[in-house]
C-alpha cells in the first residue's frame, strides 16, 4: 500500500467526513467501510485531523493566561492594596490628630469630672462639721456661763474633751473604758 | 477440526472484562473518531460505541485476538448504519464534527491518565504545522474547518477554481497529517 494511495483514500475519507461527495459517492464509500479496514481507519484519520486543526485555531489561546492579563489583574490588585493602605494611613492621622484627643479629653472630663466634685462636696462637708463642732463646743461653754448659773468666771473657758478635738488636732483617743487601748495617748 | 479462525470447542462462553477492557484502551478512540465520521454526532456516538462493546462482551470469544480490532469495527459500522436507518439520521456536514470537538475530551473511549496531555501535544504540533504552510494553503484550511465554508464557496470567494481550492486543501493535509503523526504524543501512544 504505497503513500500515494493513502494520501487519496485519507482524501476521500476526508471528503465523506467533510459532505464534499455526492450522494452516489457516499453510498460507495459507506459500502466500502463495510469491508475494508484501511478505509475505516482513513475515516478515523480524518475525523482526528479535523478535531485537531478545530482546536488549534480556537483553544490553543484559552491554555495560556496572556502575559498582559496576568500582570493587568496584579497591578489593580497593587493598586487596590495601595488604596486601602493610604486609606488606613490618613485614617489613623486623622485619628491621633483630630479625633483621639478630643476622645480623650472627653473622657477623662467624664471620669474626672464627678470625682473631682464629690471631693469637692466631700470636703465642704468636713469643713462645715468641724465648724459645727467648734461653734457647738463654744456655744456649750457660752451657754453654761449665761443660763445655767454656773458661776464661772468670765475667764474661764472650760476645755472640749480630747475625744471631741481628736479628730481635729489629730490626736488620739484615751477610750473611757480602756485607758490604755488607744498608742501613743498624750495622757492629760 | 476447527478452521484457524474458529474457536475451539470448550472455550470460554463470554470474553474475560480485562481483556475487553484492555480493547477498550488500544482501540476505543480511534473506534469514536470513526463512529464520529458515519454519525456526525457525540451522543449517538458514545451510544452505538457502547454498544458495540457490550457485543464484544457478549460474543467476543468467538474471536480470535488477532482479528479483534476489525471485528470491533465491523460491528461498530454495522451498529451505526442500523442506527441511521431506525432514526432517520442522514450525513451531515463537516462543521458537526468540529463543533462536536471537546475542549480535552477523554469521553467515549477510556484512553490513559495522560490523554488530555498527549491531545495538547498533538494540538500544539498541527499548530505549528499550520503556520508553516503556505498561505494560500493555510487559508482555505481555515476557511474549510474553521469557517465551515464548502469548497464551492471557498472558490467563489477567492476567485479561484474549484480544483484548485480542492487542491491546495489536499497539499495542507497531508503535510498537517504527517506532522500529527510524527508529534511525540503519538509516538507515545503507539508505544503503548
Amino acid at each position: 500500500m504505497n503513500t500515494d494511495y493513502i494520501n487519496d483514500l485519507d482524501w476521500l475519507a476526508f471528503c465523506y467526513a467533510a459532505g464534499e461527495l455526492n450522494d452516489a459517492e457516499v453510498e460507495q464509500f459507506e459500502a466500502r467501510l463495510a469491508d475494508d479496514q484501511a478505509a475505516r481507519e482513513a475515516l478515523a484519520r480524518a475525523v482526528e485531523l479535523t478535531q485537531t486543526v478545530a482546536a488549534a485555531e480556537t483553544q490553543i489561546g484559552d491554555l495560556v493566561t496572556p502575559a498582559y492579563r496576568v500582570q493587568h489583574d496584579w497591578r489593580r490588585r497593587v493598586s487596590w492594596m495601595a488604596v486601602g493602605g493610604v486609606a488606613s494611613l490618613l485614617a489613623a492621622l486623622l485619628w491621633s490628630a483630630v479625633a483621639g484627643p478630643t476622645w480623650h479629653n472627653q473622657t477623662w472630663r467624664k471620669t474626672n469630672s464627678g470625682s473631682r466634685s464629690q471631693l469637692a462636696m466631700a470636703w465642704n462637708q468636713t469643713r462645715s462639721d468641724f465648724v459645727e463642732v467648734r461653734e457647738a463646743a463654744l456655744w456649750s461653754a457660752a451657754s453654761d456661763f449665761d443660763d445655767e448659773g454656773t458661776d464661772l468666771a468670765a475667764d474661764e473657758v472650760p476645755e472640749a474633751p480630747s475625744w471631741m478635738t481628736a479628730a481635729v488636732f489629730n490626736v488620739s483617743v484615751e477610750s473611757p473604758t480602756n485607758p490604755s487601748s488607744a498608742q501613743g495617748l498624750e495622757q492629760e | 477440526m476447527t478452521s484457524p479462525n474458529e474457536v475451539p470447542a470448550g472455550a470460554q462462553s463470554q470474553l474475560d472484562s480485562s481483556v475487553v477492557a484492555a480493547l477498550y484502551m488500544a482501540h476505543g478512540e480511534e473506534l469514536r473518531r470513526f463512529l464520529l465520521g458515519i454519525l456526525r454526532d457525540s451522543q449517538l456516538t458514545a451510544d452505538v460505541l457502547q454498544a458495540t462493546f457490550v457485543k464484544m462482551v457478549e460474543r467476543g470469544h468467538e474471536t480470535k485476538e488477532a482479528s479483534r480490532k476489525a471485528w470491533l469495527f465491523r460491528v461498530a459500522y454495522h451498529e451505526a448504519m442500523a442506527y441511521r436507518r431506525r432514526e432517520g439520521v442522514g450525513g451531515k456536514v463537516l462543521r458537526r464534527i468540529a463543533a462536536d470537538t471537546p475542549a480535552w475530551n477523554t469521553s467515549g473511549a477510556a484512553g490513559s491518565a495522560d490523554e488530555p496531555l498527549l491531545r495538547l501535544e498533538s494540538v500544539q504540533s498541527v499548530r505549528e504545522a499550520l503556520h508553516d504552510l503556505p498561505p494560500e494553503q493555510r487559508q482555505v484550511v481555515r476557511m474549510r474547518i474553521y469557517d465551515e465554508k464548502t469548497f464551492a464557496t471557498i472558490a467563489k470567494e477567492l476567485k479561484i477554481p474549484l480544483g484548485t481550492a480542492l487542491g491546495r486543501m489536499r497539499a495542507a493535509m497531508i503535510k498537517l497529517r504527517g506532522r500529527l503523526s510524527e508529534s511525540p504524543a503519538k509516538d507515545n501512544h503507539n508505544e503503548h
